[in-house]
């Protein structure tokens, strides 16, 4: 081989491979990003740029991030300017903050029991040893085919019946177990060899113990994941709040923010405005915690 | 471990003292109501002046109590609304969405007959517009009152046109002087392309009563889309889209929404001067303020017999099985009061549902808004004056004769069928419809014979000359036709 032939062969090839790598993932990564951008620029457009094809706005307008939370003020007269505020009034007069609460403070409850259930579970699924395990794990995994869609009447009617509809208990309690968690888990703690688990019950640790000294503290990676997905699911979801509240007080920011959206007209620069300041906690927790997201998905693959 | 779980268990339980003891509820033994309507930035304060209402009327009459009003946005949709009724969960008050949707309710048992309460608490029909009528009666017994009521005029962008020199439109006009001026506004640029459009498409039925062509005949048991008027009323729609080119047909909207760079919204358009005249109620100028310098103007749909504008209303009803029924009925009765009529005027959510209420120099002529002065009293008037109701038949769903003339009407306007040949296929199939739901229910289809034998009557007067009853004619905009003497 000449030697142009090798320069070729192992300089060329492999440049050009990743060159088209990188503009082929660069080009993903904007695809991506775009929906993101555009929502940012038309959140500081006036309301008379909206619909406009130009992506940048012609004048800037980040009055609309604190519009947003006037927009959506308690108790305010009819036809009565909401005026300038007080730093403290974005607190205490905007339903905003109150929306914002609600999705925390739910997605909060919810990854705290989540983690906790499915641990247990988890637990009773891979260190256990108690007949018709395995099938009863597999029914368990089974409802993970049922589509969401499908369980939201029967659910509806369950919560009815128990009184929870309208209530924050009717959004925490149903998204306290999860088959997902406990599969996740599961796996997790198959990986922990069961010799701790002997050499404890030989200390005399009772089966909890176990659990709660031995194994949890050895879970702690596969939780953190779990923490993420349950919090990011329940901090954005939206048609189960939708279905199941009533009064604003309790609504979470993905119901609130239709409030953008009614028969006086589409505020699209106050909606993007306001869905811009709700996605800033996801994005703190993705930049904090992203090694473990792709963690995350690699633990789903691994085998039992 | 221990440590962060007894923590966060901790955090979530402080927190949870917070949620729970800031909510409105855990501080009030009130009743509750509920409303269901949309998520509108308005309700707020109109669920405010409501409480206060209540409150001031508990202390003169034993009849009102205190209450808390909630809005339920979640729960709008129909189905959602009759099923939670029928299972005993429904709001107190719910909201309607046109006639269309009452005779849905009706039907389904929703919503609770007040007539005769009305006329108690002064909510009647003699508290509203006259043609919002079919929007709140179902078969002669009230159902419902208006929230708020619109005309849907032309809405003209007034200031465009004085700086530009072009001439003005008149309130009422006919056929030929409505094209005579779209052709002086639109401009086209000199390869003959048009870059300014004189109106936005409207709904074609808009047209067809100022030509006296109706969907239905007399007793509302025969569709008569197949008649001339209509055919001469949707021909004349159609030219000014394809023959004279003064209203974009969708390929335009498309080409032109991406050319300029305003998108696809008929506001957007007026507002940035793409067109000058679009159909829309007062409630328009909510978002048409937002566009500096907007100067309105208003006129009615073009006529050939006589000038006509549909009236829609978005009503509230009272849930048949609510628990708080009486103090419910207090919500209709505010609706025809001041200070609820008071605010539909200073937020230009379309027209107050009490036009006794709207005369007012804070409706005529809003000191905030100088640009507007003259024209809410046109808005009024195309409701009070040339307003009519829509044609509802008992039967045959609403939504059924939308979903015909919608199917066939989209054929028309893409030229995949022709004018003549869509409005006899819309009519063909409303009837075969009709048809279908007389032979369905028995009871239907003895009503159906009476009016019917009904229609014969009122047929043999027209053949022989004679005059017909108005007392005969079920079909409101007929009864408009006849009342001015131009019903042929």
């Amino acid at each position: 081989m000449t030697e142009g032939g090798i320069y070729k062969r192992k300089i060329i090839g492999p440049l050009l491979t990743m060159l088209t790598n990188h503009v082929f993932l660069l080009l993903l990564c904007c695809s991506m990003a775009l929906p993101f951008v555009w929502m940012l620029l038309t959140s500081f457009k006036p309301f008379t740029e909206v619909q406009s094809t130009h992506w940048i706005p012609d004048n800037w307008q980040p009055e609309n991030y604190p519009e947003t939370f006037k927009a959506l003020r308690y108790g305010a007269l009819a036809g009565e300017e909401a005026g300038k505020w007080q730093w403290w009034q974005y607190f205490t007069d905007s339903a905003f903050m109150r929306y914002y609460f609600n999705s925390l403070f739910i997605a909060g409850w919810v990854t705290l029991l989540q983690c906790l259930t499915s641990a247990m579970a988890a637990f009773a699924f891979s260190r256990l040893k108690w007949k018709g395990r395995d099938k009863v794990f597999l029914m368990y995994l089974g409802t993970m085919m049922i589509p969401g869609l499908v369980l939201m009447i029967p659910n509806y009617k369950i919560m009815a019946w128990l009184g929870w509809v309208d209530s924050y208990t009717g959004l925490i309690i149903p998204a306290a177990f999860t088959a997902f968690g406990t599969f996740l888990l599961r796996q997790f703690m198959l990986s922990i060899p069961s010799s701790l688990d002997e050499a404890a019950e030989i200390d005399g640790a009772s089966k909890w113990q176990v659990f709660w000294n031995v194994i949890m503290p050895l879970t702690k990676p596969g939780l953190i994941v779990l923490c993420i997905f349950t919090f990011m699911s329940t901090y954005k979801s939206f048609f189960w709040p939708l279905v199941m509240l009533r009064s604003q007080h309790k609504y979470t920011l993905p119901v609130g923010l239709l409030f953008f959206d009614s028969s006086q007209g589409q505020e699209t620069q106050l909606l993007m405005a306001a869905v811009a300041m709700s996605v800033v906690p996801l994005i703190i927790m993705f930049v904090f915690m992203q090694k473990h997201l792709v963690k995350g998905i690699q633990l789903g693959a691994v085998k039992g | 471990m221990r440590t962060f779980f007894g923590v966060s268990l901790l955090i979530m339980i402080a927190l949870t003292v917070l949620a729970v003891g800031t909510l409105p509820e855990s501080r009030s033994d009130l009743p509750l109501l509920w409303w269901t309507s949309d998520p509108n930035p308005a309700r707020g304060p109109q669920i405010a002046a409501f409480e206060k209402w209540m409150k001031e009327k508990s202390k003169e009459d034993s009849r009102y109590r205190p209450v808390r009003l909630q809005l339920d946005s979640n729960n709008m949709g129909t189905m959602k609304v009759i099923i939670q009724s029928a299972s005993g969960v429904g709001s107190d008050i719910v909201d309607v969405y046109g006639g269309g949707n009452l005779r849905q309710y009706v039907a389904a048992g929703v919503l609770m007959d007040v007539t005769d309460l009305a006329k108690e608490y002064g909510f009647g029909p003699d508290k509203t517009y006259a043609a919002a009528r079919e929007e709140l009666f179902v078969d002669g017994r009230q159902y419902a009152f208006p929230c708020n009521v619109t005309a849907n005029p032309l809405t003209i962008n007034r200031g465009f046109l004085e700086r530009e020199g072009l001439p003005l439109p008149k309130y009422d006009w006919t056929w030929d002087e409505f094209l005579e001026w779209c052709l002086k506004v639109r401009k086209v640029d000199h390869k003959g392309n048009v870059i300014r459009y004189a109106i936005w498409p409207f709904n074609i039925r808009s047209l067809w009563p100022t030509n006296g062509g109706t969907i239905f005949n007399e007793t509302l048991t025969r569709s008569t889309l197949d008649s001339q008027a209509v055919l001469e009323a949707t021909n004349f729609y159609y030219d000014l889209m394809f023959k004279y080119k003064v209203m974009p047909t969708p390929m335009d909207r498309s080409a032109m929404a991406s050319q300029s760079g305003y998108g696809g919204s008929m506001l957007q358009w007026i507002g940035n001067e793409l067109v000058v005249a679009v159909g829309i109620g007062r409630y328009g100028l909510i978002q048409l303020r937002k566009f500096k310098n907007f100067k309105p103007d208003v006129s009615l749909f073009p006529y050939k017999i006589m000038p006509m504008q549909f009236v829609f209303s978005r009503a509230a009803g009272i849930n048949a099985s609510s628990r708080h029924k009486r103090l419910a009925v207090g919500f209709l009765e505010f609706l025809a009061d001041t200070p609820y009529n008071k605010m539909i005027i200073g937020d230009a959510d379309a027209l107050p549902p009490n036009p006794q209420i709207a005369r007012t120099k804070e409706f005529l002529a809003p000191s905030k808004f100088p640009n507007e002065r003259g024209v809410h009293e046109k808005y009024l008037k195309a409701a009070e004056e040339y307003g009519v109701g829509q044609e509802y038949s008992r039967f045959i769903s609403p939504t059924t004769v939308d979903r015909i003339i919608t199917y066939y009407d989209s054929g028309i306007s893409s030229r995949s069928i022709g004018i003549k040949d869509g409005l006899n296929l819309m009519a063909n199939e409303i009837n075969r419809e009709i048809q279908h739901a007389v032979k369905r229910d028995p009871k239907l289809k003895s009503d159906f014979d009476k009016a019917l034998a009904r229609q014969a009557k009122i047929d043999a007067l027209k053949a022989s000359g004679e005059p017909v009853p108005i007392e005969m004619v079920d079909n409101p905009v007929i009864r408009k036709l006849m009342e001015a003497g131009k019903w042929r």
